[in-house]
């Protein structure tokens, strides 16, 4: 089944694991071999792709080490479904399996099942950033797509690769704090225990706290593997195991994976048959995985403590009550408008522990029964049980723990996928026609259950058992959902003269989320081509190899599911299976995506690679519930409506040359994408009201103030400020005679920006000098905004470098003239979430991303025993550019409206790490 | 090539099969699996049972939250019965409730509510009926009386712009944004309603009880009793438009009197919604903390040595964490800058399994007072409902003392605080004693008569606030920190709550009708239609 292989070709891995010669594909495709994962490592191997790939926007996780990381390709393309890019592992889709990561009201952070992955296991990796690539992964696929190839086992050969890692991490880009002003209100120390808006500080009561150096601590990585390749021509054995063990630059913090794998494959049948089997387990727990909010967040306290107070008089932050026989919270500071609690105590007495156990197993058979023709089947299921428990000592505010005892709660998760196809491939050559054909039909299915008990407890302070929570307030919760998806798919490639390749694709799905609609299947086909121009004429010297081709794909995918199987759920607090809140949904369609791309390849002088890629994708017919006036008696309305177009470019360009032993490697990666939205809801007829609906904007959620809001010839990231300061005539801030500044109740629709980038920008160079090598990348993001209710907070309680300045200056100046005390203002715009329009940034950054400098004991100074090879690599090192009071790149969840707001995010850390590789 | 057909055929068979034979578990794959299907809500009548229940758990909201914003945070603080313990820089009591806070009590009310209200209507049995039309009342005049107009008429799928029910019950039709009702309109057309399901009731007045028992968490299914809380709740609505519509108010209050089907007269017959979870009061004062009686209702049991007092209130707590044996108040509408030291303040005595209490006997008792001394036919002299509903509140309480208490000169006391915060202090705001004399001015009668019910319906936020902005008794403190930004006057206090945001951009130009309605600018200061700014 592997393509005829010509001399000057690469062949990459496609659809199905299918490997094709590059020349022949008419999308484009962007390889990464393993070297670039491991050699800069992170625990979450997808955030070593950030700036290595045109068309890929990725943001690692605030959620620290082991995070989910948020993968869009050639832009967000769905107003209310997600828009991650797909993960294909030996070619099997895989479902990222995550929670997205909590929002305004939560601080869990999530980690994801494709960060559960060993790196060392991963040979190659390929990142298919259009639709059309993915037209044979069926739906998921339309939002792109990482193809990622594991290791197997080399005939007659022993290899053994051991690989460690120390990494030091701390805090990247951070606000600006002050520590001038001391604790309480107006100037004086009287009014708050929790605002820092009090006395100019004399020194010698100055403690100069810095939430830095006083409560983050280093965080460390340990990464340690091991694998070993061994085999004969008939089968090949791989086996690894791999340990990471970390801790966050928060206080107990901690996220912990052992990998192991196992891999055969062997050839029966005079060499006709090929088996492979394998298997991996993955043991994976990490505790109190925070990325934002601030709800348990230990950073909230740490950044707004007040500043006259001694912060080393809360490290002890319990203290022993000898009537109850515990220890108790020690925090005098009081809980302020930010539910706040001593930070220790939330780090070491408010637990969230997380502990997954995961399994996947895969075969896999193929029989040639001609040369030409082979036929393929394969399984694999990858299921996982993972217990995630919270436990409250007794004394945390009660807000959270509901109790003076504390407060337990345990939910086990149980995750299946199974995955079945079988297919039948053809590759045969004709005089000057050669034919690539594949058919086949496959069958996934996915299902999640959860089981909660949780609740505050009751009698004795921190068991935390079940049986010690309070019988009235305890929930039960009980969740789940599957989703099934049967499906039929062909593909053929005709080429000509190794010059002309004809690509068409179709699939049909019929997909669970369909049921009781009147169109339980959809099909969708795609059509590409490519030629090779330097084969047909004849090229000018420097042009050794030019390509172009275009491609056409149609990918449909199901709406949500559960929307057409009416079952009227279960609400603990009303105790009943409730009625529905949205307007009765009648028929739905899928929803589709229709995308174009052509592009070009080039290698000039021998040394240079260009590749373009041009495109453009609508995606339409989607499906979403916009709010409605409770007038209608509903909450919300399903429509099907509503189209986004993205448009863009991305360009790779590369040059690689050799002086005797010294060799330079230099390459850029650019990608710009264009996101509109074509429509939303225009005048479309309601089936049962027989009206005529026109939405001109929709309000889909934010963060207090500031909300992504929808409109026609605007993009799915313009995020509004809904508020306004009360102003008199010309604009100018309403001052009262008392010198208070007040809020506009009326709410308006003030344009922030969007915070989609415009650009980004990556620029590698990698030297090579005998055994000693040295690489660096910048990566910049130009455009965008982002918006920073952390600021806003800090401002708020006195607590930020801009309200000393402001007292230093006796106040704010605003309308140009009018002066009023910097409390007055900062509490006004910061308080809740701040005022957006003042805390908007331009999300513009340059950075030096990464760095590393290595050298390789070659084996023949070593008995020709091994090599080894000692680098020192370097993550985020330097932000050469940045405005923004955090690291714009860093999001909170992986979900669709969040990105690009920041409250209370874990900062992104800067990290420098040690690695010894030993090759056998 | 025979092979590679034969492979073809294998394919295609295994298209059509998934095609046709193996996609039928999918809507039980898609579904909820721990939801439950219509088939599955049609049993042991549960449909139109947690429907009743459904709408029953809106009146004073079940769900803890939206009892929060609703009947806690907005109605208990601005009635002087309940302040806050968080150290929250915008809250009602402050008069700067955040954006989310005014949405609530009326968005997750109407969507909470009309989805049951449209099961009840066409369940095709007349008490369902009934109680549909009945429930609705209950709840909206709550959240009428706290924003002003509200759509309301073009709401019940029986107007034409409502919608029709097809032959499965289900709606047809509708609008997708109906249009506000002035108060007045409102007003009418409930006590319309409350008529045609008084006469539905009065028809099935010896209804079988068991048929619904359980799934009526107020009376059981006793149809007598929701007689006489209609006729109650009619009173209530009639006293409220005594000064806008005096000669409207009368012919209400007097047919609700004289109607034979009687009032809640006796403790027995009070109206009070038995929570399946905890009661929600008792979540926040003693779950969350969030909660302590106000300086208002403490200084005047206090003054009045009320022995009620220990039915409402625990003593107040010293630093050292001990009792003070004392009912201390805290301030309402204040900025509090320490919560645990708010937290000292007398809490509220309540159980987790309270019911909830939507009217009582002594309520009615001190309508017929007022209505008595307006010079209506209310079956007695002002002085004897009055008398009567203070014993009657005293025998709800399990309190002693009713007579002594009814012969008291006390005044209440003005407000020091306990914990020294001489900022929060307050002069007496009123010397009106308990004791009635028969020479006193009718206002001073009305004000004995308010100011007894406001103590005896505690904790019923709303209802008290409706009646303060009506009368303008009893005679609070007024808030300490008004961050309202001038929109609502110290002396004047809180009028109403603004219309949610989520108005302004989904309804708007109805909702601009209704501000003009209202009369006055869509914020906290305006008056609503009875208040007549006393």
């Amino acid at each position: 089944m592997e393509a005829q292989l010509q001399d000057i070709d690469v062949v990459v891995v496609t659809a199905m694991g299918i490997k094709r010669a590059q020349k022949a594909l008419s999308y484009n495709v962007q390889e990464i071999n393993a070297d670039e994962i491991t050699r800069v490592k992170d625990a979450n191997f997808i955030n070593s792709l950030s700036g290595k790939v045109a068309g890929v926007t990725i943001n690692a996780s605030s959620s620290g080490i082991g995070g989910a990381t948020k993968v869009v390709m050639r832009g967000v393309k769905n107003i209310e479904q997600s828009s991650n890019a797909l993960y294909v592992i030996d070619g099997i889709p895989m479902y990222n399996m995550a929670g997205e990561g909590s929002t305004e009201f939560g601080s869990i952070g999530e980690t994801e099942g494709i960060a559960d992955l060993n790196p060392e296991d991963i040979e190659t990796m390929s990142v298919l950033t259009g639709a059309s690539a993915a037209a044979l992964y069926g739906s998921r696929g339309a939002n792109g797509a990482i193809i990622i190839t594991t290791k197997r086992g080399e005939a007659d050969q022993l290899r053994i690769n051991v690989s460690s890692t120390a990494e030091l991490h701390n805090a990247f880009v951070m606000p600006s704090f002050q520590n001038k002003y001391g604790t309480g209100l107006n100037g004086t120390s009287e009014g708050s225990n929790s605002a820092s808006w009090g006395e100019l500080l004399v020194d010698k009561y100055n403690k100069k706290y810095s939430p830095r150096h006083d409560f983050l601590q280093t965080g460390t990585v340990f990464t340690n593997s091991v694998s070993v390749s061994t085999g004969t021509q008939k089968s090949q054995f791989y086996v690894s195991a791999a340990a990471v063990n970390s801790e966050g630059i928060i206080p107990n913090n901690f996220y912990d994976r052992y990998n192991f794998t196992f891999r055969n494959t062997t050839k029966f049948f005079k060499d006709r048959m090929t088996m492979d089997v394998s298997g991996s387990y993955i043991l994976q727990k990490d505790q109190n995985m925070v990325n934002q909010g601030v709800y348990g967040n230990p950073i909230v306290p740490a950044y707004l403590f007040p500043r006259g107070d001694d912060f080393d008089l809360v490290k002890v932050f319990e203290r022993y009550d000898a009537s109850r026989k515990i220890y108790l919270q020690y925090w005098p500071q009081g809980a302020g408008d930010y539910y706040m609690q001593n930070p220790y105590w939330i780090a070491h007495r408010n637990l969230r522990i997380s502990d997954k156990h995961r399994y996947m197993l895969s075969a896999n058979l193929s029989y040639n029964i001609t040369n030409w023709l082979n036929v393929l089947g394969r399984i694999k299921i990858d299921n996982y049980s993972n217990d995630f428990e919270e436990k409250l000592y007794a004394s945390t505010l009660t807000t959270l723990a509901q109790s003076e005892k504390g407060f337990y709660g345990k939910t086990r998760t149980l995750n299946k996928q199974t995955y079945a196809d079988a297919l039948v491939n053809i590759n045969k050559t004709f005089n000057d026609f050669s034919l690539f054909a594949n058919i086949g039909a496959s069958f996934s299915r996915m299902k999640s259950d959860a089981m909660t008990i949780s609740g505050p407890l009751d009698r004795i302070s921190n068991v935390f058992q079940s049986y010690n929570i309070n019988r009235d307030m305890v929930e039960y919760n009980q969740g789940g959902w599957a989703e099934e998806t049967q499906s039929v798919f062909a593909s053929v490639e005709v080429g000509y003269k190794s010059t002309y390749y004809l690509t068409l694709t179709g699939r049909n799905d019929w997909a669970s989320q369909l049921a009781n609609s009147s169109n339980t299947s959809f099909f969708y086909p795609s059509v590409g081509l490519s030629t090779i121009l330097s084969e047909i004429w004849t090229m000018p010297k420097a042009v050794d190899f030019l390509k172009v081709r275009g491609s056409f794909s149609s990918v449909g995918s199901p709406y949500p599911r559960g929307l057409t199987s009416l079952r009227y759920s279960y609400s603990r607090d009303q105790d009943m299976w409730n009625e529905k809140t949205h307007y009765p949904i009648t028929d739905l369609l899928p929803e589709r995506t229709d995308s174009w791309e052509v592009g070009l390849s080039a290698r000039l002088w021998g040394h240079v690679n260009i590749d373009l890629s041009l495109y453009t994708a609508r995606t339409y017919n989607q499906t979403f519930d916009p709010q409605l006036s409770v007038s209608s008696k509903y909450e919300t309305l399903y429509m099907q409506t509503g189209s986004v177009r993205n448009q863009g470019i991305e360009l790779t360009a590369g040059y690689d040359n050799n002086w005797r032993d010294f060799r330079w490697s230099t390459g850029v990666v650019f990608s710009a994408n264009r996101n509109k939205i074509l429509e939303l809801v225009n005048n479309r007829l309601h089936p049962e009201t027989g009206e005529y609906i026109t939405k001109e904007w929709l309000n889909v959620g934010g963060l207090g103030r500031a909300a992504f809001i929808l409109r026609t010839g605007g993009t799915l990231g313009d995020l509004y400020s809904t508020t306004d300061m009360m102003t008199y005539s010309r604009g100018y801030i309403y001052v009262s005679p008392n010198g208070e500044v007040n809020l506009d109740p009326d709410t308006k629709q003030i344009k922030l920006g969007s915070v989609f980038p415009k650009g980004n920008l990556s620029w590698r160079n990698d030297f090579s000098w005998k055994n000693v090598n040295l690489g660096f990348m910048f990566a910049a993001r130009f455009g965008g905004i982002v918006y920073s209710a952390t600021q806003a907070a800090l401002d708020a309680t006195g607590t930020s470098r801009a309200s000393a300045i402001a007292r230093d200056n006796g106040g704010v100046l605003i309308n140009g003239s009018d002066r009023i005390s910097a409390q007055n203002w900062y509490t006004v715009i910061g308080s809740q979430s701040g005022l957006p329009q003042y805390y908007v940034y331009s999300a513009t950054n340059v950075r030096l991303q990464e760095a590393s400098i290595g050298y390789t004991i070659p084996r023949s100074k070593l008995n020709e025993v091994m090599d080894i090879t000692v680098s020192v690599v370097g993550r985020n090192l330097w932000m050469l550019y940045c405005k923004a009071p955090y690291d714009p790149e860093s999001v909170a969840t992986t979900g669709n409206y969040y990105q690009g707001i920041d409250s209370f995010m874990i900062p992104t850390t800067r990290s420098i790490g040690f690695n010894v590789r030993l090759k056998f | 090539m025979i092979l590679k057909n034969h492979i073809f055929k294998t394919v295609l068979c295994l298209a059509a099969c998934m095609a046709f034979g193996c996609t039928g578990k999918f809507d039980d794959l898609n579904g909820d699996p721990y939801g439950i299907t219509d088939e599955e809500r049609e049993r042991d009548n549960y449909k139109i049972g947690s429907s009743i229940i459904g709408m029953q758990s809106f009146v004073l909201p079940t769900k803890i939250h939206l009892h929060q914003f609703q009947e806690v945070l907005a109605g208990c603080a601005f009635a002087g019965y309940l302040s806050q313990t968080p150290e929250w820089t915008a809250k009602f009591s402050t008069y700067n409730p955040p954006v989310d806070w005014s949405r609530a009590p009326f968005n997750d009310v109407i969507t909470g509510i009309y989805p049951y209200y449209e099961n009840l209507l066409y369940a095709e049995e007349e008490v369902v009926y009934a109680l549909a039309k009945l429930l609705r009342v209950t709840a909206m005049h709550r959240v009428l009386d706290m924003y002003g107009p509200i759509p309301y008429s073009k709401m019940d799928s029986s107007s034409s712009e409502g919608g029709e029910v097809d032959d499965d019950g289900d709606l047809q039709g509708g609008t997708l944004t109906a249009p506000y009702d002035s108060m007045e309109e409102v007003y009418l057309q409930m006590f319309e309603e409350l008529d045609e399901a008084r006469e539905i009731l009065m028809e099935n007045y010896s209804f079988d009880q068991q048929i619904y028992y359980n799934y009526d968490r107020v009376y059981y299914g006793d149809v007598q009793k929701w007689v006489k809380f209609i006729n109650s709740l009619k009173l209530r609505m009639a006293m409220r438009l005594r000064f806008v519509r005096p000669a409207l108010a009368q012919e209400m209050a007097e047919d609700a009197v004289s109607h034979p089907g009687g009032l809640i007269a006796t403790n027995d017959d009070n109206a009070r919604f038995f929570p399946s979870l905890n009661n929600p009061v008792y979540e926040q004062v003693h779950v969350w903390g969030d909660d302590r009686a106000s300086a208002d209702i403490v200084d005047f049991m206090n003054g009045y040595q009320d022995d009620r007092r220990s039915k409402y209130f625990n003593y107040a707590v010293t630093e050292a964490g001990t009792s003070t044996g004392e009912y201390h108040g805290l301030r309402n509408g204040t900025d509090i800058s320490d919560r645990e030291n708010a937290t000292r303040y007398s809490s509220v005595v309540v159980a987790s399994n309270d019911p909830m209490v939507w009217m009582n006997a002594a309520e009615v008792s001190f309508l017929r007072a007022e209505g008595a001394l307006a010079g209506w036919a209310m079956g007695g002299t002002a002085r004897e409902f009055y008398e009567g509903g203070i014993r009657l509140s005293f025998e709800q309480h399990g309190a002693s003392g009713a007579d002594d208490y009814i012969a008291s000169s006390n005044t209440p006391n003005a407000h020091t605080d306990f914990q020294g915060k001489s900022e929060w202090n307050h002069a007496q705001t009123t010397t009106v004693t308990v004791a009635w004399t028969d020479a006193a001015s009718d206002e001073e009668r009305l004000e004995k008569i308010i100011t007894q019910k406001w103590i005896a319906i505690f904790p019923l936020g709303i209802e008290a606030w409706s009646e303060f902005r009506r009368t303008g008794y009893p005679k609070l403190f007024p808030v300490v920190d008004n961050h309202s930004g001038g929109t609502v006057s110290t002396d004047k206090m809180i009028r109403r709550v603004p219309y949610p945001d989520t108005e302004y951009n989904e309804n708007r130009e109805n909702l601009y009708e209704a501000i003009k309605m209202l009369g006055g600018p869509d914020n906290g200061g305006t008056n609503l239609w009875w208040d007549i700014n006393r």
